[in-house]
């Protein structure tokens, strides 16, 4: 699936795994966040991502005229979770909408685990 | 002054002389700020996470140096505000870490209590950015131990971290590229040395201000309610007519819940109140004069509906989604199995090592599946030839994933996509496979000679990618020197399914093991409930 952006001289097109991997990329720069994990799981196991594949804890969920984004996250043990949360909210949404120019409607972060170590 | 030693005392004023230099300061800071996201706050957010660690120092009820920094770490941790005011509150939460079981700090205290702020302040990120807060608490612990000796005193150390800290500072912009742009330095940065030019303030005995009165703006966090956790549970509406006295009956009502709005008017009076005794509020208005538009709802009720209707959605969503995939794996053990089933796998067949699922096993599952394309996990390397006969047998579309190990089918499911082509999935599901090296711990059968190893019945083995690479009687042994054969500083993380003769302790104490062999990284332990192998563990 694709966002495609209509401009005057031509069309922008721009892959769902691109914009999955910017947010992925920004949501690690976040403090607090210490991990992604693949959101196939259904229940039970959390599957640590490697580099490569961070852009599989990110779901993109393409609207008319904006989009959606769901993070599948691991947070730090002792930090604050609502703020940390906001912060990576905040932190996605503007380097998004800052590097595609694309209207970002929602970021859902969804905490999966808590790092302890 | 030459002072040898922090005792409570003075640790106190050290934070709250923090606290004024920082408030001085929020202004200068805000205009710094530029990233993460340019919204000018990490003065006010900073300030606010240390004014809220002061309250905490101000309720405590026992006073050392050892509570004193464990509530300057709580209030911190309680009132953070900000990405800055996370990475302050775990900055504070270091610091008292480095302060646990100490009556007085001396420098070489404070310089590995600094130390041990930057160690945990760094544990919180993944891919930590260097130019910003995190850059100036390192580099300022790092010159601080090493500056540090028994003679320093702490005016010493104190001067010298904060000429350190400033000049990492003025370093931050050749570091982060937004900040050189802007031409600012580091905001949280900035912040950071505004606390510690306090801490020099009150080690030069400055006098505290009279405690100013700030403006405490309290953090909104949105929250999902669940149905419990609605105190008043009936919204109530009303109007009342007659000739009323509304401020006696504005009281009366008011006390029996919230969300109270009260509209008067001539010989009118609306009333909206949440409540759990809607009875009694209608009692009261009932004096007044005559009732008219009740409504009185369940807001719990109505809460509930709220949630099971969106939970209905998704369902509903998951159940139309037309099948465009099945994936049919072959493994053994309950935990792996279910492991499998959570990735997506709609069809197991029971099988591995020395039970081969033959041809016709295969094809019985895919004649039960149901969508465009089938995706086959072998999982073991004597299995690939059997999938590749079903395949050329039926007649649906089936790709064959080759991969040899359970982990290595494991791990392929975390590159497939529902939405993708079937070529784009399996192209990535085989790279996949290709970075992932699988250690397998299981024992010998039967006495034999293998790779010109001498191996007798019984003995544990610990084979690395097919190859043994140590054979003996201790599992635990044999289990690490393995691991350590095939791990490298680029290792990431390591998972470890552990079977059915071992007990989860047991491989959560391996686990610790390999933690410590593998500098940045992470060990997972999952029950696999395998037979004949103690342990399958892959390392990427």
């Amino acid at each position: 699936m694709t966002i495609k952006i209509v401009n005057a001289l031509g069309d922008i097109v721009i892959d769902r795994n691109v914009v999955a991997k910017l947010a992925a990329v920004s949501a690690m720069e976040c403090y607090g966040l210490v991990g992604m994990v693949s959101k196939n799981t259904t229940s039970g196991l959390i599957k640590i991502l490697k580099n490569e594949h961070l852009n599989r804890g990110v779901e993109i969920i393409v609207e008319e005229d904006s989009i959606t984004i769901d993070l599948y996250v691991i947070i730090q043990f002792g930090t604050k979770i609502s703020v940390v949360a906001e912060n990576i909210i905040s932190q996605v949404k503007f380097n998004v909408e800052k590097q595609t120019g694309l209207n970002v409607n929602k970021v859902n972060l969804n905490i999966e685990g808590v790092k302890t170590k | 002054m030459d002072i040898k030693k922090i005792d409570v005392v003075l640790l106190e004023r050290m934070f709250k002389q923090s606290n004024q230099e920082l408030k001085r300061n929020i202004e200068l800071v805000n205009d710094l700020n530029v990233f993460p996201v340019p919204d000018g706050d990490t003065g006010t957010n900073m300030s606010l996470t240390l004014q809220s660690a002061i309250e905490s120092i101000n309720s405590s009820k026992m006073y050392s140096i050892e509570t004193i920094s464990k509530e300057i770490s709580k209030g911190s941790l309680m009132g953070a505000r900000g990405n800055s005011g996370v990475i302050l509150s775990q900055i504070f939460r270091g610091f008292a870490k480095g302060c646990e079981g100490k009556e007085e700090l001396d420098a070489i205290d404070l310089a590995n209590a600094l130390e041990k702020a930057s160690e945990v302040a760094y544990k919180a990120v993944m891919k930590p950015i260097e130019g910003t807060i995190l850059t100036v608490i390192r580099k300022t612990s790092e010159y601080a131990v090493q500056f540090v000796n028994e003679k320093t005193t702490i005016d010493e150390i104190i001067d010298y971290i904060i000429s350190i800290a400033e000049k990492a500072l003025d370093e931050t912009p050749e570091q982060l590229e937004v900040l050189k742009q802007a031409g600012v330095v580091d905001a949280g940065g900035k912040g950071l040395v505004c606390i510690f030019k306090g801490f020099r303030h009150a080690v030069q005995g400055r006098e505290l201000l009279e405690e100013e009165i700030t403006s405490r703006v309290k953090t909104e966090t949105q929250k999902i309610l669940a149905p419990e956790d609605i105190e008043f549970g009936y919204c109530t509406e009303f109007i009342v007519k007659g000739s009323i006295n509304a401020k006696v009956l504005k009281e009366k009502i008011m006390k029996l819940g919230d969300s109270m709005v009260f509209v008067e008017s001539e010989d009118i009076v609306k009333v909206h109140i949440h409540t759990n005794n809607p009875g009694i509020a209608l009692e009261y208005a009932l004096k007044e004069g005559e009732l008219i538009k009740i409504k009185i709802e369940n807001m719990r009720e109505q809460h509930t509906q709220l949630l099971t209707e969106a939970a209905n959605e998704v369902y509903e969503e998951k159940k139309n989604k037309k099948s465009k995939y099945e994936i049919i794996a072959v493994a053994i053990g309950a935990g792996i199995s279910t492991i499998f089933e959570d990735l997506g796998v709609t069809q197991i067949i029971e099988g591995g090592q020395t039970m081969n699922p033959s041809t016709k096993d295969l094809l019985e599952k895919i004649d039960n599946t149901n969508a465009d394309n089938i995706i086959i996990l072998p999982n073991n390397g004597n299995i690939i030839l059997a999938a590749e006969q079903a395949k050329k047998i039926s007649d649906k579309n089936i790709y064959i994933v080759p991969t040899k190990t359970i982990p290595q089918g494991i791990n392929s499911l975390i590159e497939f996509d529902w939405e993708d082509e079937p070529e784009k999935n399996i192209e990535k599901m085989k790279e996949c496979i290709s970075n992932i090296s699988t250690v397998e711990i299981t024992y010998s059968v039967k006495d034999t000679v293998f790779d010109g190893i001498e191996i007798k019945e019984n003995e544990i083995l610990g084979v690395s990618e097919g190859k043994i690479i140590s054979v003996g009687d201790n599992l635990h042994d044999i289990t690490l020197k393995t691991i350590k054969s095939i791990i490298n500083k680029d290792t990431e993380i390591i998972t470890i399914y552990f079977g059915e003769d071992v007990q989860e302790e047991e491989a959560n104490n391996l686990a610790e093991e390999i933690e410590k062999l593998i500098e940045f990284g992470d060990v997972e332990v999952y029950y696999g409930g395998q037979p004949l192998y103690y342990y399958l563990i892959s390392v990427e």
